[in-house]
């Protein structure tokens, strides 16, 4: 425990240092970077006692000048710690090598990159309500000062203050939960909310308040609003950071909650997976329509959120039946996604920003035949994009297979509840995941196979070998959950059982362990032969059949005569079907002229397709608001006599009254 | 006690109706003489601690010495010499002083009840003193005069204060007199950067550099 608050100082002020130094850039970012690596490593070890071996630290009581403040980690805090463990040194490790040509390490960077890495160490040991809210705000603040780091760009800016604005309306919802649970157990320690007796209706309302806060954050569906612009327009690590561990903490807090309260009823589980499902769905076939690298992967964040969601879902159901195995497999999935989610997630960011560095934009219809240019690149990509569609042979697909056998298991029950619940898990996960494929497929075709389409004379460069490090980092640690993950099974079972412990009466005899352990070490074996397959025929073809090799040529070269980049799929046209499905969802803008006549001239086409949500709903209710407050401005005047007066009129009223009341 | 507490009630309409600066500067200036008599009469003579007398010293150094120069030399260097066209005028300021008086009288009058006092004379003084700052505040258009307000509003908490005294008092009110003095040394500051930036010293034109008057629109959606 001493170790994990170390580290958090450790990072904390290696952030402080970092701006103070910045006359000399290096220094800096090797105080900033390196501060924020040995902190994690530092705060790995006490995680990773806790997990494996049980090991129980003390609950820590701070004396705060208004009160007791106690900290805590249990196994379910240090399970939430290995995202940020992991993605913090990464990230850092990727800004630092960068920085030298890039913003990235400047200005306050590191300070605020630091606090948001400590507060969410902070967050995840806090067991008192007011000391978990205040980690939550700086956290969210430290977010908001990274996204909007790049505040030379107005997109930045905006997509900043959608993220604030998001961000305490949910901070709004959390406050009033924790009020309402000091309100009825007398206490703000966790502690005491557990043992305090909650109604069945205080519980569901403070069910749907933690939903409504946390959902901002992890982005369950109309709260999401905030998540693509925040993620695309934040610079690369920083997205992998977020998306990888802050919206965990959504997750955590969520978790948190349910353990905090009486056993779930039926209803929360239904808003959970039916909330889930609409996420993951929405999520898909809106990122389908987007023509922005790095708003596909934002969207395909909201995606497994939603995965998540529906396997925490189907998991508080079972809880509610009764079911103890079906409710520890699912969250036994629903654990394992958000390691796996996190990890290829912060792959997939790092990849884009290697992508969208090199090239100068993100726009897809400007990419193309990067995987010639950046073949390093364009394999961590392939494999992250092949991981976090849930394909087989990586670790998505173990946390998938998991949360469908969950499914499967719900369907053995004799209710018709349990057999709609069925279908829509098993439904469900098949359609997002067959949109998740669809997204990658395109995505990765677009940026790195067929020809380049962007301006030929660009040099493009592949990413220097120290920035490589993050990349193959994050792939082993996607080897080691797929290849370990039959043995991963019982630390994480340990922790669904700690999160369930109280409610359904589960115990270690209905341990779904064993019952999973077989089929996904069969599972890990049929990967790795995959693998060797696919690794033996590569070679096969290096060694015996590379005389025909035509690779420097151009993609499509010895089916047309003249092939042009412009002769290929675009990012509209290739999604043009599915998107044209969902088009009463989408929504998409679409501009251009028709080409008609025989010879036609010129012609063009564009479509786009910003977030429905915010368009039909966001913008008009916000818009409504304003409209409703605008007659106060007419205080806000800017007078300096009036505003002093307010003051004294209040104060003599305040007086006065008190001096008549009593 | 009492004598002192009427010739700061005095002062104040003084202050009220005067339209020269420099009037009004000495007169919160022989204010904080007045105040720095205040402890070591409230100490009362069985227990004259050395708080009492720091107390007293840091109170006429200060508001009787320090700061009036430093307004005095912010009042040459802007060249304004008298406050013109108050938003309430000199003699209605003077009957809204004696309205104010006769709130803080009912003000006590209702408190004694509650609270224990010392002196009631002093406490009606204090509030007096904090509404005739407030009122300053309000309706002078002189940034200069404004400083004398905050000065005046900060001596009623003063008052009030020793009017409640107790054992603690002493540091409470040299952290208070700190507090006061970084603040009006910013303001002497300020006006006269103000000064050279704005050419006049009347804070009802301040609001020029005002953002209130740019629509913030919502941003939409534009790609780099």
């Amino acid at each position: 425990m001493q170790q994990y608050l170390i580290a958090i100082a450790l990072i904390t002020v290696g952030g402080i240092l970092a701006p103070v130094i910045r006359k000399h850039r290096d220094v800096s970012n090797i105080v900033g970077a390196g501060s924020a690596i040995i902190g994690a490593l530092l705060a790995l070890l006490p995680v990773l006692k806790v997990l494996f071996s049980g090991a129980d630290f003390p609950v820590l009581l701070l004396s705060l000048p208004l009160g007791e403040a106690s900290l805590k980690l249990d196994a379910v805090s240090a399970f939430f710690a290995l995202p940020v463990l992991v993605l913090l040194p990464v990230t850092a490790l990727f800004s630092g090598a960068v920085s030298r040509q890039e913003k990235y390490g400047a200005d306050g960077y590191w300070f605020f990159f630091n606090t948001l890495g400590a507060a969410m160490l902070l967050l995840l040991i806090a067991a008192n309500g007011v000391v978990f809210l205040v980690a939550w705000e700086i956290m969210s603040v430290a977010a908001f000062f990274l996204i909007t780091h790049r505040d030379e760009i107005a997109t930045a800016r905006s997509a900043g203050w959608k993220f604030l604005i998001a961000s305490h309306i949910g901070t709004a919802a959390l406050m009033l939960l924790f009020a309402l649970l000091a309100a009825s157990s007398g206490s703000l320690e966790f502690s005491q909310f557990a043992v305090a007796h909650f109604t069945t209706g205080m519980g569901s309302l403070a069910f749907f308040l933690a939903l409504f806060g946390f959902g901002v954050k992890v982005g369950l569906l109309p709260l999401h609003v905030w998540m693509p612009d925040s993620y695309t327009y934040a610079d690369a690590p920083v997205s992998a950071l977020l998306s990888g561990a802050m919206s965990k903490m959504g997750f955590y807090g969520l978790l948190r909650v349910l353990m905090l309260l009486p056993a779930p009823a039926a209803s929360w589980g239904w808003v959970l997976v039916i909330g889930g499902l609409l996420t993951g769905i929405f999520a898909m076939i809106t990122a389908l329509a987007q023509s922005d690298l790095k708003k596909v992967i934002s969207y395909s964040s909201m995606e497994n959120a939603g995965i998540i969601l529906m396997a925490i879902g189907c998991s508080a159901l079972a809880m509610s039946w009764k079911q103890p195995l079906i409710a520890g497999i699912a969250m036994v999935g629903a654990l394992l996604h958000v390691l796996n989610h996190s990890v290829c997630k912060g792959l997939l960011f790092l990849g884009s920003g290697a992508v969208s560095w090199g090239l100068g934009t993100r726009k897809l219809e400007l990419m193309g035949g990067l995987a010639k240019k950046m073949p390093f690149t364009a394999v961590c990509f392939a494999i992250a994009s092949a991981a976090i569609s849930g394909l087989p042979p990586f670790n998505n697909f173990v946390s998938e297979f998991i949360i469908f056998i969950a499914g499967l298991q719900t369907a053995t029950i004799e209710d018709p509840a349990a057999l709609l619940l069925a279908a829509i898990v098993l439904a469900g996960l098949a359609l997002i995941g067959g949109l998740a494929v669809a997204t990658f497929a395109r995505t990765f075709g677009l940026v790195f196979l067929g020809a380049s389409r962007h301006d030929k004379k660009q040099e493009i460069n592949e990413i220097t070998p120290l920035v490589r490090a993050p990349f193959i980092i994050l792939m082993l640690l996607v080897g080691v959950l797929t290849v370990a993950s039959p043995w991963l099974l019982k630390p994480i079972h340990a922790v669904a059982l700690l999160i369930m412990k109280d409610h359904a009466g589960i115990s270690a005899t209905a341990s779904p362990v064993e019952f999973l352990q077989q089929p996904i070490i069969m599972v890990v074996q049929f990967s790795l032969a995959l693998l060797v397959l696919v690794i033996a025929g590569w070679q096969i073809r290096q060694r015996f059949f590379s005389e025909g090799d035509r690779s420097d040529r151009m993609t499509w070269d010895c089916g047309y005569a003249e092939p042009d980049a412009r002769i290929q799929y675009t990012s509209s046209s290739f999604s043009q079907t599915i998107v044209d499905l969902f088009s009463a969802i989408i929504r998409p803008y679409k501009h251009g002229e028709k080409v008609s006549g025989l010879f036609p001239q010129h012609a063009s086409f564009r479509t786009d397709a910003p977030d429905s949500f915010l368009r039909y709903l966001f913008i008009p209710l916000f818009g409504l608001v304003d409209r409703g407050l605008r007659p106060f401005r007419a205080l806000q005047h800017g007078r300096l006599h009036l505003y002093i007066c307010y003051v004294a009129i209040t104060l003599l009223v305040l007086l006065i009254w008190k001096v008549v009341v009593l | 006690m009492n004598s002192i507490a009427a010739l700061l009630a005095i002062t104040c309409l003084f202050l009220l109706g005067s339209s020269r600066l420099l009037v009004s500067i000495r007169m919160v200036a022989f204010q904080g003489v007045l105040l720095g008599i205040m402890p070591l009469l409230a100490a009362g003579s069985h227990h004259l601690g050395m708080g009492a007398f720091a107390l007293c010293l840091t109170n006429i150094g200060l508001k009787s010495i320090l700061l009036p120069w430093l307004l005095r030399t912010a009042l040459f260097t802007s060249g304004t010499r008298r406050e013109i066209e108050p938003f309430i005028g000199f003699g209605a300021s003077i009957m809204s002083g004696v309205v104010l008086l006769a709130i803080s009288g009912y003000i006590v009058k209702r408190l004694e009840t509650t609270a224990q006092l010392s002196s009631s004379i002093t406490l009606i003084a204090g509030f007096f003193m904090v509404f005739t700052g407030l009122f300053l505040l309000i309706t002078r258009r002189k940034a200069l005069t404004q400083t004398l307000g905050f000065l005046v509003l900060e001596n009623g908490v003063f008052t009030t204060g020793l009017s409640l005294g107790s054992e603690f008092s002493v540091y409470v009110e040299l952290g208070i007199l700190l507090d006061v003095f970084v603040g009006i040394f910013l303001m002497g500051i300020m006006l006269f950067h103000i000064d050279k930036e704005f050419d006049h010293l009347d804070v009802d034109r301040f609001n020029e550099l005002s953002d209130l008057t740019i629509d913030v629109s919502e941003t939409e959606e534009v790609s780099e």
